[in-house]
């Protein structure tokens, strides 16, 4: 009995024991077992990812390159590269697939049990390609190696290797009597493989390599691809010899329904409102009679090419296209005329009925430019301005080499009220204050260029306001900045040529449109010029005009923005090309403000010597880092030079003093 | 006395051996998990970086092709492909520099010197990204570039990407990417399995693939699909096939 116990407990022992044996062997068996496919399905995975990453820098490199991966040892896999995506197959049915962003134009690729991979971008076909070797050039062997295009060698095996479809172009240079299909596709290799072109053939392929090139054999691809006013790739071996014909010692292409304007004239195509809307093909010695005239298109080799000449150059003709060489056609009816007005018509600026296209601003049509067709209006009387014709243009103060400050540079004779261009401007804008911020806010043509070269001695150059008025209203290009000077400081200048000069900077616009709103009938307390300086010689010159609530009922002073906005400040930018509220916009220091009358006076927080104080009406706000108080001003080392200027203390020598409220 | 302390001891020990295997267990599952969170994040860092240098340097995508040294220079742009681009994919990325497992919009920003005039810039790329649930991850990143207009006129700028790894982003790809094979003819049929978190729906009228209850997260796709709309989360497993230019998601 007491045997059987211990047999018992034994017994159980053993089980007790094997079972915890089998648990752990299976619980470290599941472990071992995960990690082991988690471990391969990390390799595989961080394999794909370096081969994608790598075919991805190969493509997005300038240059030929060459890069090889060499495979860890032991992988046994299967990879796929096809399509933007790249497969690892491993195992029996275990894959890892991952993507790459890049076009290789080549593959796909299959390769088992790769050892190493070369990756091999060719700059001149903009292709990517990838074998299972190492990177090398070898010209011996009976494969092709893109690696020699890297390596500026030819590889033979390259020449027609469908396998590979390599173009090399070394091989194109040595052998230069062989036709290359590799190197002839419907997209650049960087070779224009001649012999591949056969006269009077088609095969579906016209090279951009061969654009514009003399072969001297049409490729009729091109031919086809590019007939009724198709602009595309120009060869100019069209039409083919065997289509001309001799007649009267001047050669015709034999009529078969297609006009080549694949090489035409492009500078020529641009319709303006001067030149005609026709195409005009290159002179070529052969008049394609399947072009002459049809579409409007110029053949110059066709002797009477009616398209070829201006055929609306005639006074009081009407003409389908504005054409009038030396005229202008009148928006309103479309007639060449030396002068518009008179014809019935008010044609104003665009966008209205009858309106000029952009840039015809010297054109405009109003009750004041032109009665006899938009009506009469009493023409506004203009009262004389102030004395003080002067701006400012802020210099650096220098002491001891280092910038130390800002001060303004005043020039006289820049503030020009009831100047004649100042007149005509107003009188293209009905005088009316909201066709005048129109303009300011109108982008180039109609609104005003900024000329970068005034930059350059821009404080001993400042201009008169009728000067600047007067260039800008002849200004017809479309960029803003532009320079006068071939040497220009400011490499955006899309522009650089005569009608830049006079279009000024943004002090040369402020001073304008002062002179503008004055001429208007703005009074003296309600417009002023400004200068804004930020810390680092940021400067900028605008206008600034109160909403003043005397001005609502006077014709032509209220602007629309002023509505519900009495007693706020507009601020008025030609150069930045905005209207908008002073308080709304950002400034960081602003201390004087002037017009014809002279300079602000100095009003609340005048010091004891009575050289600072704020230099801006009371209840002026400006958005950004402006305070009014004049230490902000010492803050920012900016010298206001108030002692020189307008303080209530005393007026200096030659400057007019602004009485608030005057 | 020493049998009843066997009887006791033996099963806590066998327990706590495997208590302790699992210890083991969901440690090691843990930093497996961890490790491979930290591989997605490297993963959308290279994919942004090579995406981005793939836009500047292909020849495919923005990088200008001098026609008098018949090459390519490092990081500079044609002003003209970029507004082509801008223009031709608006809402969608252009194939050139597509990978389906991401979404991106890329922005070209120009540095102006002047701040009077207002910098130029230029979008495209996926407008609509993964959201909620659907959304794994992103980044923001960018690269410095010179926009060419002529020869004289190059601007510095820069090129900025945000990339997105999300539901919608995963299922459009795989559904993109098997159009582009199956138009190639590289594809008779294929199947894969997806994953939403949320209800799927496609638009016929402007061929895109929503994601979403209320407030949507659309993809426009390459193919016209013919497919039932998904109304609740979860794992399925689509067979596509390929009939007259579009893919049928059964």
């Amino acid at each position: 009995m007491k045997g059987s116990v211990i047999l018992s407990e034994t017994m159980l022992e053993t089980t007790a024991i094997l079972i915890s044996f089998i648990l752990i062997v299976l619980v470290v068996q599941l472990v071992f077992s995960q990690q082991n496919q988690r471990t391969y399905e990390s390799v595989f995975e961080a394999l794909g990812r370096d081969v994608s990453t790598s075919i991805d820098r190969a493509a997005a490199t300038a240059g030929n390159i060459q890069m090889q991966i060499d495979i860890p040892k032991g992988l046994r896999f299967r990879l796929d590269i096809d399509q933007k995506a790249l497969i690892i197959k491993y195992g029996d049915k275990n894959s890892v697939r991952t993507f790459f962003s890049s076009l290789i134009k080549s593959g796909p690729y299959s390769f088992e049990n790769p050892k190493s991979l070369c990756i091999v971008k060719t700059v001149n076909d903009n292709s990517v390609y990838i074998s299972n070797k190492t990177c090398s050039c070898n010209t011996n062997d009976n494969i092709c190696d893109p690696e020699c295009n890297v390596e500026n060698k030819c590889d033979t095996k390259c020449v027609n290797d469908n396998s590979t479809g390599v173009c090399n172009p070394f091989c194109a240079k040595e052998n230069p009597g062989i036709c290359d299909k590799n190197c002839y596709r419907g997209y650049q290799t960087g070779v224009c493989e001649k012999n591949c072109i056969k006269e009077n053939e088609r095969d579906g392929i016209c090279s951009p390599d061969c654009e514009g090139l003399k072969k001297g054999v049409c490729d009729l691809d091109c031919y086809d691809q590019y007939p009724n006013s198709k602009t595309g790739y120009c060869d100019p071996d069209c039409p083919a010899k065997s289509k001309i014909i001799d007649k009267d010692g001047v050669k015709y292409k034999v009529q078969d329904g297609k006009c080549y304007t694949g090489c035409i004239n492009t500078t020529a195509s641009t319709p303006t409102i001067s030149t005609p809307s026709k195409i005009t093909l290159l002179k070529d010695g052969i008049c394609d009679l399947d072009c002459k005239d049809s579409k409007n298109i110029c053949d110059p080799d066709c002797p009477d090419s009616r398209a070829c000449q201006n055929v609306c150059t005639k006074e009081n003709q009407t003409g389908s296209d504005p054409c009038c060489a030396g005229l202008v056609a009148c928006p309103g009816d479309n007639i060449c005329r030396k002068d518009c007005c008179g014809n019935g018509r008010c044609e104003w600026r665009p966008g209205t009925q009858y309106g000029w296209p952009e840039g015809y601003k010297t054109k405009w049509e109003t009750n004041y430019t032109c009665p006899q067709d938009c009506g009469q209006a009493t023409q506004p009387s203009c009262q004389t301005g102030g004395p003080f014709t002067s701006s400012a243009c802020y210099e650096d103060v220098f002491q001891g080499g280092t910038r130390t400050g800002d001060k303004p540079s005043w020039q006289p004779g820049t503030i020009s009220i009831c100047d004649s261009e100042v007149k005509k401007f107003l009188d293209r804008r009905n005088w009316d204050i909201n066709e005048v911020i129109k303009t300011i806010r109108a982008r180039t043509p109609e609104g005003w260029a900024f000329d970068a070269s005034r930059y350059i001695r821009a404080c001993q150059r400042l201009q008169p306001a009728g000067f600047t008025i007067s260039a800008n209203e002849n200004y017809k290009r479309e960029d803003y900045t532009c320079c006068c000077l071939s040497e220009c400081p400011d490499d955006r200048a899309t522009y650089i040529g005569s009608e830049c000069c006079g279009v000024g900077y943004c002090a040369d616009h402020a001073s304008a449109v002062l002179s503008v709103l004055r001429t208007l009938g703005v009074p003296a307390k309600d417009a002023y010029t400004t200068f804004d300086i930020a810390g680092d010689c940021r400067r900028h010159a605008f206008v600034v005009m109160k909403c003043d609530p005397d001005l609502q009922n006077q014709p032509g002073l209220w602007p629309n923005e002023c509505n519900g906005n009495a007693n706020r400040w507009l601020r008025l930018d030609a150069t930045g090309q905005f209207v908008t509220f002073l308080d709304q916009t950002d400034c960081d220091v602003m201390c004087i403000w002037w017009n014809d009358k002279g300079l602000y006076a100095l009003n609340d927080g005048i010091s004891s010597d009575g050289k600072s104080g704020y230099a801006v009406p009371p209840g002026v706000r400006c958005g950004g880092n402006w305070n009014p108080s004049n230490s902000r001003c010492k803050q920012t080392n900016v010298d206001c030079h108030i002692d020189e200027l307008c303080a209530l203390a005393g007026v200096p020598q030659g400057f007019k003093c602004i009485i608030p409220g005057a | 006395m020493k049998g009843q302390m066997s009887y006791i001891l033996k099963p806590i020990s066998l327990v706590m051996t495997i208590a302790l295997l699992l210890f083991l267990y969901s440690s090691i599952s843990e930093s497996i998990a961890k490790e491979r969170q930290a591989s997605k994040t490297l993963n959308l860092i290279s994919t942004s970086t090579n995406i981005l240098l793939i836009l500047a340097n292909s020849e495919d995508c923005l990088a200008y092709r001098s026609p008098a040294t018949d090459g390519l220079y490092a990081n500079i742009v044609d002003v003209t492909k970029l507004k082509q681009m801008a223009s031709d994919f608006k809402n969608i990325e252009p194939p050139c520099a597509r990978n389906y497992n991401f979404g991106w919009r890329a922005t070209v920003v120009e540095i102006n010197q002047d701040p009077q005039t207002p910098s130029k810039i230029w979008s495209f790329g996926a407008k609509n990204f993964s959201t909620g649930p659907a959304f794994k991850n992103d980044i923001n990143t960018s690269m410095p570039i010179a926009i060419r207009y002529s020869d004289k006129d190059v601007i510095p700028g820069n090129i900025y990407i945000y990339l997105v790894n999300g539901e919608l982003e995963n299922i459009a790809g795989a559904l993109d990417w098997s159009c582009d094979l199956f138009r190639n003819g590289r594809l008779n049929a294929t199947s894969f399995g997806i994953h939403t978190s949320f209800p799927l729906s496609y638009y016929k009228s402007t061929n895109e693939l929503c994601s979403g209850t209320k407030q949507k997260s659309c993809r426009v796709m390459s193919c016209p699909l013919a497919i039932k709309d998904i109304k609740a989360p979860g794992d399925y497993v689509w067979t596509i096939s390929y009939l007259q230019g579009s893919l049928v998601v059964k």
